[in-house]
């Protein structure tokens, strides 16, 4: 889901939300008090201002009376007497610094300068002008007016006509007062007023910014913090609930949605441990079910490969060995040679003490045999009472002792019933052929030692016999039937 | 004029939503803008450097008029010449002397011939201005209303001023030495504590002022505003009857009433601001050891009028005339030389007063009420003394 982030007018002042609930507060905070104390302050200007002129006024208004009635009377000389009294008036703040009175004809007939006016001076030319244009507009004012003129050092100077009448109007007093005084005032009073309103403004935003902390960001934080942990798996972390206000809402639904993970993941856990449980009860039977079938087919191998009788190799698994022995010994030629044995009238054996001693000499002869072979040698029974050894890595010498070694053992071995034998005790026949003095291929030395076999039946039995021309020779002398010759 | 984010938005086709936040972050950027020049502005202001203040003297003015003098239309039908009445308040010759210069200054601003009518009291006065036989009058204040009350069409036009106010104080004075020292010490302690007795239970027979511990009472007559109907006035109000607590002695004018009294004739005089100032500048007879015992009120100076045959743009011209004569000028300070204290006129208005109206038909009920007990009409309550109640 593609999150679309909405726009606000809020300054991206980082990713805090307390950054910008804070400045959402405290902007317009600084502002509106900001405008406040800007009206204030110049509302307070004005206020001493008007202060300063009802001063000057009181001052001055009062003298217009007097002045009238002996301008009435052309008693010119008294108003310099007059101005020079009000002059010497000190009023907190206001000291009038020059007075003059115009007839209506707009001449001058008296004036006075206060003692220490020298720095009264206004500030250049251009206010000079500016009062003369004003003189001039006030001689024919009905109206007592006023006007503001900067000195040099910032401190104003303030102008104030008052027509003199006295049922006519007989002229216009004019005064200049320093106002200083009321200014050092305003200044000390917007002084206060601007600490007041950042106090008040400082105020107001810490009692925000904490209030909006303990209110909303405290509450967002704790909320945070409780799906954090909860992400990390503490399924019983659960949020603070502030109140019943929005917040308070909004954590207990946050609590009851975390409950309800909380159950959902226990039950779920409940379902994976009793599935576990059935996995590992089969998992268990499938393994002793494994066992038994590695045991069958053990069984099957051996089987396969063992005769069951004499707990050596089969000839089918002796004559695939043989075969895999042919093939290594083409690829990395190593001489071998084949020894089959035969017990000799073994049928007398049989027929005279039963097939059952026939069985048990033969697990005799088979465990005679593997006594006296080598490690590296190979036995199996090829068939009845004939056995075939694979002497590997052995040359047709070797070969030929190793047999002659088996005979030995075998002859010096006492059988339960070897007396009932036609030599008094139990013989075997032996033929070797080696490879690859004697054959090519596998079936081949088979049957050169076979022929060697019969060459040694027929030489008298109980003797070894390597295939060689002695072997041929016998072949050819000897008419008999084989099978005779045999049994 | 949208910003250029707006501009860029509405340019790439946004839709309506985008138009929107466009618009509203537009005007936030506005408002915090209009906030932040605002309080600069109101800052950074210039305070205001000249003004007026929002009082003024009461200046009723003369009208001007481009046209001073008067055409035929002005005048009265069938005349060619103004005819202006004043009384001989300064004594004939000498009022002959002051207000001839004025009739003459008039003459020539007003372009007609104006004569100079002297009579002996405003009464007579009033009688020439019934008979239309005065055009411009200069009346008391009261006669200025009773004139006004028998002659419609009286035009008030201006008032005079002395010393350059155009009202003066109604005073009732007592010699320096005089045990009087309220207004209500006309009456002996004795005498108020039995009234306020009486009072007190309910009784209303009036208890009479012993003839020897009467207190004399002079004043100018009875047409006199300042020496008459504001002193009676305050008398009556300070629960004093002059005609029944005092002995009214009638002197004829003012400088009379102080003569008088400096003379130990009567004990209490009601005279004009004006006159203490004479007594005491010596014009009249010399400085004289006088102290202002109440002050009864301030009351106009004389009522510059026009008869009904003067039209109102004749009266106009009259008024512009008499305006632009005052001891602000040098020719005015010339003319007016002779002219005891005046000093010019001013504009003024009917109902500066009315004060007088209403007081005038309480102190005639009570001129009448006493002209009705002397004559038998109402019999007047026995008078009792202290003692006699006792």
């Amino acid at each position: 889901m593609t999150e679309q982030r909405r726009k606000t007018w809020l300054p991206a002042v980082g990713s805090s939300i307390s950054w910008r609930l804070t400045v959402a507060t405290a902007v317009p905070v600084f502002l509106l008090l900001t405008l406040t104390g800007s009206v204030l302050v110049r509302e307070t200007r004005a206020r001493y201002a008007q202060v300063a002129r009802e001063r000057a006024w009181t001052n001055l208004a009062p003298l217009a009376v007097p002045c009238a009635r002996a301008m009435a009377v052309h008693a010119l000389d008294r108003l310099d007497g007059y101005l020079a009294e009000a002059v010497n008036v000190h009023t907190e703040g206001v000291q009038m610094m020059d007075a003059s009175i115009f007839d209506s004809s707009g001449d001058q007939v008296a004036s006075v300068t206060y003692a220490e006016s020298g720095s009264a001076t206004p500030a250049g030319e251009t206010s000079a002008a500016v009062v003369a244009e004003w003189q001039q507009k006030a001689l024919k004012s009905g109206q007592g007016q006023w006007l503001e003129v900067p000195k040099a050092d910032g401190t104003l100077l303030l102008h104030v006509s008052v027509p003199t009448i006295s049922g006519l109007r007989w002229g216009t007093l004019f005064a200049k007062f320093d106002v200083s005084g009321i200014q050092r005032e305003a200044e000390r009073t917007q002084a206060w007023m601007i600490g007041l309103i950042i106090a008040v403004m400082l105020t107001l935003m810490f009692t925000l910014r904490v209030a909006l902390s303990q209110m909303v960001i405290r509450p967002i934080h704790e909320l945070a913090a409780t799906a954090g942990a909860i992400r990390d798996g503490h399924l019983d972390a659960r949020a603070w609930v502030p109140g019943h206000d929005e917040l308070g809402r909004l954590a207990r639904d946050f609590n009851a949605m975390a409950s309800e993970l909380q159950s959902y993941t226990h039950s779920l856990e409940r379902k994976v441990e009793v599935r576990t449980a059935e996995v590992r009860k089969k998992q268990v039977e499938l393994e002793k079910l494994n066992e038994r079938l590695e045991i069958a087919v053990g069984d099957l191998e051996r089987l396969a490969t063992i005769d069951g009788l004499t707990n050596v190799f089969n000839r089918r698994h002796f004559d695939a060995t043989l075969a895999f022995e042919f093939r290594r010994g083409e690829r990395s030629p190593h001489p071998f040679c084949v020894v089959m044995v035969d017990v000799d009238h073994f049928k007398v054996y049989n027929d005279t003490n039963g097939h059952q001693a026939g069985d048990v000499a033969l697990k005799h002869v088979a465990r005679i045999l593997g006594e006296h072979l080598r490690g590296t040698d190979f036995l199996a029974r090829y068939g009845g009472e004939e056995f075939v050894a694979l002497l590997l890595d052995t040359p047709k010498e070797a070969g030929l002792r190793v047999a002659e070694a088996l005979r030995a053992a075998l002859e010096a071995y006492d059988f339960p019933c070897g007396r009932t034998q036609p030599l008094g005790w139990v013989t075997a026949s032996m033929g070797v052929a080696a490879w690859p003095n004697d054959a090519r291929g596998p079936d081949e030395v088979l049957e050169c030692a076979d022929r060697s076999l019969y060459a040694a039946k027929r030489l008298g039995r109980n003797r070894v016999v390597g295939f060689g021309p002695a072997v041929l020779a016998t072949e050819e002398a000897t008419e008999e039937p084989t099978e005779a010759a045999a049994t | 004029m949208l910003s250029q984010s707006t501009q860029r938005t509405l340019t790439a086709g946004g839709d309506v939503g985008s138009l929107g936040v466009a618009m509203q972050a537009c005007l936030c950027h506005r408002f915090v803008l209009v906030l932040v020049g605002s309080a600069v502005l109101t800052a950074c202001a210039d305070p205001v450097r000249e003004g007026t203040f929002p009082v003024a003297a009461v200046d009723h003015g003369l009208a001007t008029v481009g046209q001073p003098h008067l055409l035929p239309d002005d005048l009265p039908r069938g005349r060619k010449t103004l005819r202006y009445g004043v009384t001989p308040y300064l004594g004939v010759e000498a009022t002959r002397k002051a207000y001839t210069p004025i009739a003459a200054w008039i003459s020539d601003r007003l372009g007609v011939p104006v004569r100079f009518v002297l009579t002996d009291s405003y009464d007579a006065l009033v009688e020439l201005l019934k008979r239309g036989e005065v055009d411009i009058v200069q009346l008391s204040p009261l006669s200025y209303i009773m004139a006004g009350a028998e002659v419609k069409g009286l035009r008030l036009i201006a008032s005079s001023l002395s010393f350059g106010s155009a009202s003066y104080s109604s005073l009732l004075v007592v010699r320096s030495g005089s045990a009087l020292r309220r207004l209500g010490d006309v009456i002996p302690p004795e005498v108020r504590l039995e009234r306020k007795t009486r009072r007190d239970r309910g009784d209303n027979r009036p208890v009479g002022v012993p003839e020897k511990a009467k207190v004399r009472f002079a004043y100018v007559h009875q047409s006199s505003a300042s020496g008459f109907l504001l002193p009676y006035q305050a008398l009556l109000g300070h629960g004093v009857d002059p005609r029944q607590d005092m002995v009214m002695v009638r002197m004829g004018s003012h400088e009379a009433a102080i003569k008088g009294l400096l003379n130990g004739d009567v004990d209490i005089a009601a005279v004009s601001s004006g006159t203490l100032n004479n007594v005491r500048r010596g014009v009249i007879i010399g400085e004289g050891n006088l102290r202002i015992l109440h002050k009864a009120g301030r009351v106009p100076y004389d009522a510059l009028c026009t008869s009904p045959q003067v039209p109102e743009s004749g009266a106009r011209k009259i008024a512009a005339a008499f305006g632009a004569l005052s001891t602000r000028t040098d020719a005015g300070r010339r003319v007016l030389a002779q002219a005891r204290g005046v000093t010019g006129w001013a504009g003024t208005r009917d109902e500066r007063y009315d004060f007088m109206r209403k007081i005038l038909p309480r102190v005639r009920a009570e001129e009448l009420r006493d002209l009705g007990r002397r004559r038998g009409v109402v019999p007047p309550p026995k008078p009792v003394t202290a003692a006699q109640d006792d």
